[in-house]
């Protein structure tokens, strides 16, 4: 049986929430879940003040099932630190959903804010609607540290600005359009766009790749043209290209790490490349 | 309210108290004595077992001002998970570890029985911002110096042999931006720096646009401050700060104002970051010994030592070509730096002392060898530069360094091999008593400060800032854990007479002084005719107004003028 929340009224201003996440619920009663410490803007408020909670809660993380029934898209830091159990959001949910998320299993039914996943290091992330920027991101300021580790997020619509920034290791998937920059600053991992990319495509990658499918305005200079391959893979998935293979970025690292495949049918305005090709 | 403190050990070193049972009494903010207190409406706290001592005083301390804010801005990380809460009516929430926000900085420090804490590196042109960070950090008391060493206006008189012109326009400039004292940071360097030069500029070397040494600048200003008559002397860092073989320079400095004038001159600060032998970092060895013997044979100078303290820090100087040094050697990639019009100059980057590198290990040596080599514990003061050697959070783990033998033992077994080498540390036997730890980080810095009748004792009309500390001096002075948990939380600290920490919790927000000076000591006639010519100059000089430029003590939250020379 999972434990259901239901927000009591909408939320007019953000709720900081880290302690929705199953390792905090388990092996705690109803009331004990009611009375976990949450911030209402700057006022210090119990759960049971803001959502009615229902259920009952299983006494191990990884039995551990919480069902949020409602929009949530001002409570952020949803499921931080997770290491396991599961979280299903009937809504919208706020940023910070599953940050540092170790384990276990986050579906959102509606949209997400930004820094989805930011430096997750394990587990699952589903979301049917769009989401923002940032997705399994680097935290700001962090400069040359890492961001998502490992784990896997996939996204059915479309997601802002920088997915994947600085990530090291997993799996990204886009079914929608992307934002500018994504796989920025990335040093490992695979991040498939099955939709647009805005641009700016593995801007001081040294690591990793990065799959576009649909269209791309340009190609960064820092990249070379290695290749025309005709498939692609990601996470056991072929995708039939043909693709461009580019190699990059050289600003960020003479070795050029980083993989850019880049769908040739959508892209004729990257012909020109072709002739950079040496024919044997 | 009224306050009796009973049964407490007492370390009260102005007044010669030195670990005595005593009971003190506190009425109206000022310390009073017991017997007048009636105790049977006075707020009694049982301190039997415990230790008494005035309010610590830290006069160096970077907690306000512009480049603490770009320090803030620059470091997101250093805020992600360092949160204290928010008790409506007790007590404001912040964030940060090296770069904290105003309110946890205030609680830190009287959570640990400090009040008093100095600015000291405020551009006089960003200081209106520094007033502003100062007006809204809770409890303590504090004050700020201006930087003067690379104004135009200074270095035009003094290179024109005007000396009593530049110390009309000092004592203006302290009293119209409401600063405490003269600080000087590697004398000359922002004004080259504004050309985008200056690192490694040494006491002889000349600074074309005016014609002028950092050895005349230094001398030119101690001068300035004596005929000013200012409660604290010239705040200096010196030059070559942070170059390996800087020792010579530190030495020239302290040797430049031999005969100045009685008492102390100059104040060295975070004399661990000048104190360097060796050619190059990697050879780097201590220079303490050479520094300690000099100060211990002469009685004009005082020094703080600058600790570094392993772990997380986030490094700000006006000294802005030393820091696009640092930031070409650290692995952090993080710079701001800036360029204050006339004025100053500095620069930020975020850095990490390591145990395992031999140049953090030998640092780390040198600062406690120059506390515990230099045998006048009156002109030593423990600092850390926070955040530049580490937060001021970490002031109780030194003090347990410095009280400790075993303690220092411990840390060389964890620190790089190479620095029990190249130091003399591990020989030094000498342990802080709890008598001269209350001298150092409140008597002594007090005194220094000029601030030694109202701050930095216990005694009758002193303002009642006082920490009291769960340590029991004979057992617990020599464990240092114990020494380090009872100063990390005072069983309380009252300030102003006000009991704003209990049992180490905050108990209470309130808002302290600021100190300025306003010097009396040259003739009216002087003041007026300079005022003209800084007037004059303004409009060429700067790009605002002068009436902008002069803050009024409105805009200080209770202000508190310090008058000299009259
Ligand atoms: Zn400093």
């Amino acid at each position: 049986m999972p434990v259901v929340l239901k927000p009591k009224e909408s939320f007019k201003v953000l709720v900081d929430a880290k302690c929705i996440a199953p390792d905090e619920f388990a092996g705690k009663s109803l009331d004990e879940i009611g009375s976990l410490e949450v911030y209402e803007g700057g006022f210090i408020r119990k759960l049971g003040d803001l959502f009615e909670i229902q259920g009952s809660p299983a006494s191990s993380v990884e039995e551990t099932q919480i069902v949020i029934e409602g929009d949530v898209w001002k409570v952020c830091r949803i499921g931080e630190k997770m290491s396991g159990g599961s979280i299903i959001i009937n809504g919208s949910a706020g940023h910070y959903l599953g940050r540092w998320m170790r384990g276990g299993t986050i579906e959102v039914k509606g949209n997400v804010r930004s820094w989805l996943g930011a430096e997750m290091e394990g587990g699952t992330i589903e979301v049917f609607g769009n989401a923002g920027s940032f997705v399994g991101g680097r935290l700001r300021g962090k400069v040359g540290k890492k961001g998502m580790k490992n784990g896997y997020i996939i996204i059915h619509g479309s997601a802002g600005a920088r997915v994947g920034h600085g990530m090291v290791k997993g799996t990204i998937i886009i079914d929608g359009d992307s934002g500018p920059f994504p796989g920025s600053e990335m040093m490992g991992g695979k991040i498939l766009i099955r939709g647009n990319c805005e641009g700016k495509a593995g801007a001081h990658m040294s690591g990793g790749s990065i799959v576009i499918c649909g269209k791309l305005p340009s190609v960064l200079p820092g990249f070379y043209i290695d290749d025309v391959v005709p498939k692609a893979k990601v996470k056991k998935e072929k995708i039939e290209g043909p693709f461009y293979l580019f190699v990059g970025d050289a600003l960020a690292s003479l070795g050029c790490g980083g993989r850019l495949y880049i769908h040739k049918p959508s892209n004729p305005h990257l012909k020109f490349y072709e002739e950079l090709l040496e024919v044997e | 309210m009224e306050i009796l403190i009973k049964g407490g050990y007492v370390f009260d070193p102005i007044n010669g108290v030195k670990g005595e049972k005593l009971d003190i009494g506190v009425k109206d903010g000022k310390i009073v004595e017991a017997s007048k207190i009636d105790e049977r409406s006075a707020k009694v706290i049982d301190a039997s077992g415990k230790v008494v001592m005035p309010g610590g005083v830290d006069l160096h301390s970077h907690i306000a001002g512009a480049k603490v804010n770009v320090g803030r801005l620059l470091r997101p990380e250093d805020h992600y998970i360092s949160f204290i809460k928010a008790i409506t009516g007790v007590k404001r929430s912040g964030t940060g570890k090296t770069t904290p926000t105003v309110a946890p900085i205030g609680y830190k420090y009287a959570r640990m029985g400090w009040t008093t804490v100095i600015e000291p590196a405020s551009p006089p042109l960003k200081t209106r911002h520094t007033h502003e960070e100062l007006n809204d950090i809770p409890i303590l008391d504090k004050a700020c110096f201006p930087l003067v060493d690379s104004n135009w206006f200074v270095l035009d008189y003094l290179s024109k042999g005007e000396v009593e012109k530049c110390a009309a326009f000092i004592a203006w400039l302290l009293d119209a931006i409401k600063g405490y004292a003269l600080k000087l940071v590697d004398p000359g360097v922002a004004e080259l720096w504004s050309l985008g030069k200056g690192y490694g500029l040494d006491l002889d070397d000349e600074i074309p646009s005016f014609g002028i040494t950092p050895r005349e600048i230094i001398t030119g200003l101690c001068k300035v401050n004596r005929m000013l008559k200012l409660p604290h002397s010239i705040h200096v860092h010196c030059n070559r700060l942070g170059i390996p073989g800087n020792y010579t320079t530190t030495l020239e400095t302290m040797k430049a104002l031999e005969g100045m004038g009685d008492g102390i001159v100059i104040h060295v600060t975070h004399a661990q970051f000048n104190s360097y032998k060796g050619d190059n970092w990697p050879a780097l060895r201590s220079g303490a010994p050479e520094i300690a013997d000099y100060v211990n044979s002469h009685d004009h100078v005082s020094v703080d030592i600058g600790q570094i303290m392993f772990g997380g820090a986030t490094t700000m100087t006006a000294d802005a070509p030393f820091e696009f040094a640092l930031f070409h050697m650290t692995p952090i990639k993080k710079w701001a730096g800036s360029e204050v019009e006339v004025e100053s100059a500095s620069g930020i980057v975020p850095f990490k002392y390591k145990k395992r590198s031999v140049v953090n290990a030998v640092q780390w040596c040198i600062g406690l060898e120059l506390a515990l080599l230099i045998k006048d514990p009156w002109r030593v003061i423990p600092t850390t530069d926070h955040p530049n050697g580490g937060p001021f959070t970490r002031y109780p783990r030194l003090i347990s360094w410095l009280m400790s033998k075993k303690a220092r033992e411990e840390v060389f077994e964890k620190i790089n091999k190479t620095a029990k080498r190249r130091s003399v540390l591990p020989d030094i036997d000498r342990e802080y008593s709890l008598y001269e730890i209350a001298i150092v980080t409140r008597a002594a810095p007090a005194k220094l400060l000029g601030l030694e009748e109202r701050k930095g004792h216990l005694g009758e009309g002193a303002d009642a800032d006082i920490a009291i500390y769960d340590l029991d001096p004979a057992e617990g002075a020599k464990d240092p854990e114990k020494i380090v948990k009872a100063f990390k939380y005072a069983y309380c600290t009252i300030k102003d007479g006000e009991i704003v920490v209990m049992n180490g919790k905050i108990a209470k927000t309130t808002y302290g002084r600021t100190f300025y000076v306003k010097s009396k000591a040259l003739g009216e006639d002087l003041m007026k005719e300079v005022e003209e010519e800084v007037k004059q100059r303004f409009k060429e000089w700067y790009t605002i107004q002068f009436s902008n430029y002069i803050i009024d003590e409105s805009e200080i939250r209770y202000p508190e003028p310090i008058v000299v020379g009259g």
